[in-house]
């Protein structure tokens, strides 16, 4: 271990040791995981490039994607955290620990993207996954909470054995636990082996295929995200779920890219299925949660279309919409913890009328669910866009199937409209129901506005959203490049 | 000049939402209303018909990774439809001074961004950007300041044509990639796209046909229009039918035929049945309508008809009369839903049995109702008589005696307006047409320019029919493959 490696994971160092700091130093826990989580930001541009730690962390182009993502994400949600949303009064003096789950988490999800090897990669994911089952559940006096966390932790645990099983599976084949050197794996190919081999993919994928919320295996999410304080359900559904796709990633275009014919056509399959039921189980529901909650299974499911793509325009859509996505699920997630702290719930009924009563969140949350149905000019359009264009690409020269997923992704964004607009019609064409009517007695009927790191959160992702829908060519360029160091 | 076209009624857009006196917000939106309509007229008056391609050119890359640019130009088949849509925002300015707040007004404004763009717009990527930002503001018109069903209406509208569209959207990608120019530059694909081969052409045809069609619409895919039309507000109503339905036969013009010839050789026929059957299946409905706003909307149905008719046809003057009919009923239906929501505030009602004999009461509304439902039937002297004329004449040198079919449904177009005009304003003086009041002076006067202009584009059809011409000669029939023959 050189301090060259040192360097390599300077930003997991950082928030390792802010997040131990912060157990210790009493006051001010939120503003110290900021400055963290921004000292770690700033050490992104002067990581070295290259691999580290004898080959088994690496950092390119794609690790610093995403490793801006989770800390564009820790921040946002750092910032929506004010201690009345995710602490009731019962636990005035646990903050601090908040804090520093919040920045274990973060730490896993920029190990995760770093990653070169199976067995680092895997550890790191669990160091992001062990801190979130605690996030989930620390509202401890909420009932849907603790069974949100124990939901959450039994099907997470077992489907990190499945996916440890598998990458035992592809260890025993091939004799290495190196993505690099996996790539080029000769033993796969041996008749009597190749069905382990498979067997391995399937498993990891199936154990991978939890974190994002891959149909079958998303049933956890809905519950989950519903029970956990709303700020957390944002990071499950941005960091969280974008580590899994980070892993998944790694994992089946580099590793496994030489075996591409072999679960191309699954994770295509894997993409449709997720998108079509994430958007069918989403018309019918009354909770906004819910509602954003089979939203966000859904938009895994588009971003699933970047694997049987496999190109570098693909991932660099992929790429792109999983940071769309992330603010824009980010940003509706924290308008909805605004409203609940508002003490109304997260019924669509609460949102009858919001547009008189909070006119700016109204707003954003309009364009947050139009951007996520891909209407243009926002970024969800542009992300789509270079998503869907991808497999028209990768359709007109290879397999024509792809074609027709792009299509289908296409009316399933149509089928989407149709329950945001659900919320839109709400908040701006439903009058204030009796049941607020009786609240407005209230004495301070808008508490919402004195969250002010809540509000500032939401007009970031706000201006983010409509900035790079708008000009979206910066990013679009780096993403191009970071995904060209993958293949 | 193109860009301060798009810019004004943007800024406007913005500017009258954040003023907050009615008073000044009215007069702010009347002024960002006639600006972009100067222009669009200065425009005009400099567009030269005699050049081939596209002029007032800009460009600016927008998106260099992929290609991607902000290319916006005019031709003859452009410049009636911008001229349109700047003058009938203004005049549904003009027209709607009761009980509206600076969201309406806000909204026409962005409405109104939205449509020039897809007019002028000459990067796909651009243009489909455009052509979905147009379901926004109506879609929250229709819902805000609609009918008693304007829930149903408006979330129809919007997913049923946002579904067709995106569908489109896939069709355009593929032209991206297909055409080999990698670039979403109209010229450039022009280049490229016909060459490719007729699978291709005919597939790519197909998704961007659905996304166009339906936005027409055309039997069957026309079920959001009367529900949309019910409901929406008499400006979105007037808005719809005069520009919105056009951007669907303006699209085929523009983009699919001269880019997939072969795809709109294959599809001709269909075209030619699609729009027979509407024209035939719009009129038949509207002798069955109790209520004048719908059958207003039906008859849209009927004319659009027309123009795929003369579009299937695939020749110069069958492609030029289409024009001019888009244009045409550009003028008249909205004239139509301006005099039903006339009636409709001055009656109380549009039910046709209810309002009998109100040209007694309200002999302006008679007046306007009948003036416009003339122009619709197509009498010569007005607008649309050029129009349809030029279709059938294409139609009958392209598909022989057939052409009769169409041309018999004028009877029952003659029919129905006649008909129901003679039940509603004239015939016995009901109770409700006794109590009516005549039409206010803030509406009367904006219906009456748009009578003025349908009579002097009917006499005088030239100008506009000679850009048209130049424009589908250059920009158009070469793309075909045909040579200027008519």
């Amino acid at each position: 271990m050189s301090a060259q490696d040192l360097r390599a994971i300077l930003p997991e160092l950082i928030t390792v040791l802010v997040a131990l700091a912060s157990l210790f130093i009493r006051r001010r826990s939120q503003q110290l995981a900021l400055v963290g989580l921004l000292l770690a930001s700033a050490s992104l541009p002067f990581l070295p490039r290259g691999p580290a730690f004898s080959g088994t962390v690496e950092v390119d182009g794609f690790a610093l994607v995403f490793q801006a993502l989770f800390l564009a994400m820790a921040l946002l949600v750092t910032l929506g955290s004010e201690a009345e949303v995710v602490l009731p009064a019962e636990r005035p003096r646990g903050k601090k620990e908040y804090y520093t789950l919040l920045l274990f988490a973060t730490a896993g999800m920029l190990a995760v993207a770093s990653a070169a090897d199976l067995i680092v990669l895997f550890i790191s994911f669990e160091l992001s996954s062990l801190a979130t089952y605690a996030l989930v559940g620390y509202t401890k006096g909420d009932e849907r909470s603790v069974e949100a966390a124990t939901k959450f932790f039994i099907i997470g645990a077992l489907s990190s054995a499945i996916a440890l099983y598998g990458i035992s599976l592809l260890y025993g084949v091939t004799g290495t636990t190196a993505l690099r050197t996996l790539a080029q794996a000769r033993e796969a190919q041996r008749p009597e082996l190749a069905l382990a081999f498979k067997a391995g993919m399937v498993l990891v994928l199936a154990g991978f295929g939890f974190k994002i919320t891959a149909v079958p295996f998303h049933l956890w999410a809905p519950d989950t995200y519903e029970g956990a304080p709303a700020p957390v359900t944002a990071l499950l559904a941005t960091g969280s779920k974008k580590m899994g796709f980070a892993a998944l990633l790694k994992i089946f275009l580099v590793g496994l890219m030489a075996f591409r014919a072999d679960w191309a056509w699954l994770l295509g399959l894997l993409a449709f299925v997720t998108m079509t039921v994430g958007n069918l189980l989403a018309l019918n529901q009354t909770s906004v949660k819910r509602l954003l909650a089979y939203s966000s299974i859904a938009q895994a499911g588009y971003i699933l279309m970047a694997f049987p793509v496999a190109t570098a325009y693909g991932l660099a859509g992929g790429l792109f919409h999983a940071i769309t996505h992330s603010l824009m699920t980010a940003g509706a997630f924290l308008i909805v913890a605004a409203i609940a702290a508002g003490g109304r719930g997260e019924d669509l009924s609460a949102y009858q009328g919001l547009a008189r009563r909070q006119p700016f969140l109204a707003l954003a949350l309009m364009i947050f669910l139009l951007s996520l149905a891909g209407v243009p000019p926002l970024a969800g359009f542009q992300s789509k866009f270079v998503l869907f264009s991808s497999a028209v690409e990768a359709g007109l020269k290879g397999p024509s199937w792809l074609i027709w997923l792009a299509a289908a992704g296409a009316l399933n964004s149509a089928l989407s409209l149709y329950y945001y607009a659900r919320v839109i019609k709400a908040m701006y064409f439903e009058g204030p129901t009796p049941a607020f009517q009786a609240t407005s007695a209230d004495p301070h009927p808008e508490r919402l506005v004195p969250h002010g790191g809540l509000f500032v959160a939401v007009v970031l992702a706000f201006a983010l959203v409509i900035l790079l829908g708008l000009y979206p060519a910066p990013l679009l360029q780096w993403l191009l490049e970071a995904a060209r160091s993958l293949f | 000049m193109l860009s301060w076209l798009l810019l004004v009624p943007l800024v406007g857009s913005l500017i009258v939402w954040a003023v907050r006196d009615e008073r000044t917000m009215r007069l702010v939106a009347l002024a960002f209303a006639f600006g972009p309509f100067a222009l669009a007229t200065a425009l005009a008056f400099l567009l030269d018909p005699g050049r081939a391609g596209y002029q007032f050119l800009e460009q600016q890359t927008w998106i260099p990774a992929i290609g991607i640019s902000y290319k916006v130009g005019l031709d003859g088949i452009s410049l009636p439809m911008v001229w349109l849509t700047t003058l009938l925002t203004f005049l549904v300015f003009l027209y709607s001074r009761d009980s509206r707040t600076r969201s309406y007004f806000a909204l026409f404004l962005l409405l109104e961004f939205a449509l020039l763009g897809v007019f002028v717009a000459l990067d796909l990527f651009l243009f489909y950007v455009f052509w979905e930002l147009v379901l926004v503001p109506m879609y929250l018109l229709i819902h805000g300041w609609g009918g008693p069903r304007r829930a149903y209406a408006a979330i129809k509208f919007f997913v049923y044509t946002f579904s067709a569209s995106v569908i489109m959207l896939v069709g355009i990608m593929a032209l991206y990639f297909g055409a080999g120019a990698h670039s979403f530059d109209l010229e450039r694909i022009a280049a490229g796209a016909p060459q490719t081969s007729q699978l291709f052409q005919v597939l790519v045809f197909a998704a961007l046909f659905l996304g166009f069609v339906v936005k027409m619409p055309q039997v069957p895919f026309h079920t959001w229009l009367p529900d949309a039309h019910v409901e929406a507000p008499t400006g979105g109503s007037a808005l719809l039918a005069g520009v919105l339905l056009k951007m669907g036969s303006y699209g085929l013009i523009r983009v699919a035929l001269p880019l997939l010839p072969e795809g709109a050789r294959f599809f001709g026929p269909i075209m030619l049945v699609m729009g027979i059957l509407s024209i035939l299946y719009g009129a038949l409905v509207c002798l069955a309508q109790q209520d004048l706003k719908r059958l207003v909307a039906y008859s849209s149905i009927s004319h659009m008809g027309v123009v795929l008719l003369g579009i299937a046809l695939l020749s110069q003057a069958g492609l030029a009369s289409a024009i001019f009919m888009m244009f045409a009923h550009g003028l008249i239906s909205p004239l139509l839903f301006m005099a039903t929501g006339a009636i409709q505030h001055g009656a109380g009602t549009r039910e046709i049995a209810q309002l009998g004999g109100l040209a007694l009461r309200a002999p302006q509304a008679g007046f306007i109702l009948t003036a416009g439902a003339l122009a619709s039937l197509g009498l010569p002297g007005m607008a649309q008589f050029p129009a349809e004329f030029g279709v059938f004449l294409a139609a009958y040198l392209g598909v022989g005696l057939w052409v009769l079919v169409p041309i018999l449904t004028i009877v029952l177009t003659a029919g129905y307006y006649l008909w129901a005009l003679e039940r509603s304003i004239f015939g016995k003086l009901s109770p409700i047409a006794e109590q009516a009041q005549d039409v206010r002076a803030y509406e009367f006067w904006p219906m009456i320019a748009l009578v003025a202009l349908i009579i002097l584009f009917g006499l005088w059809p030239g100008p506009w029919l000679g850009a048209i011409n130049a424009a589908v000669l250059n920009n158009v029939l070469p793309g075909l493959g045909l040579g200027g023959t008519p």
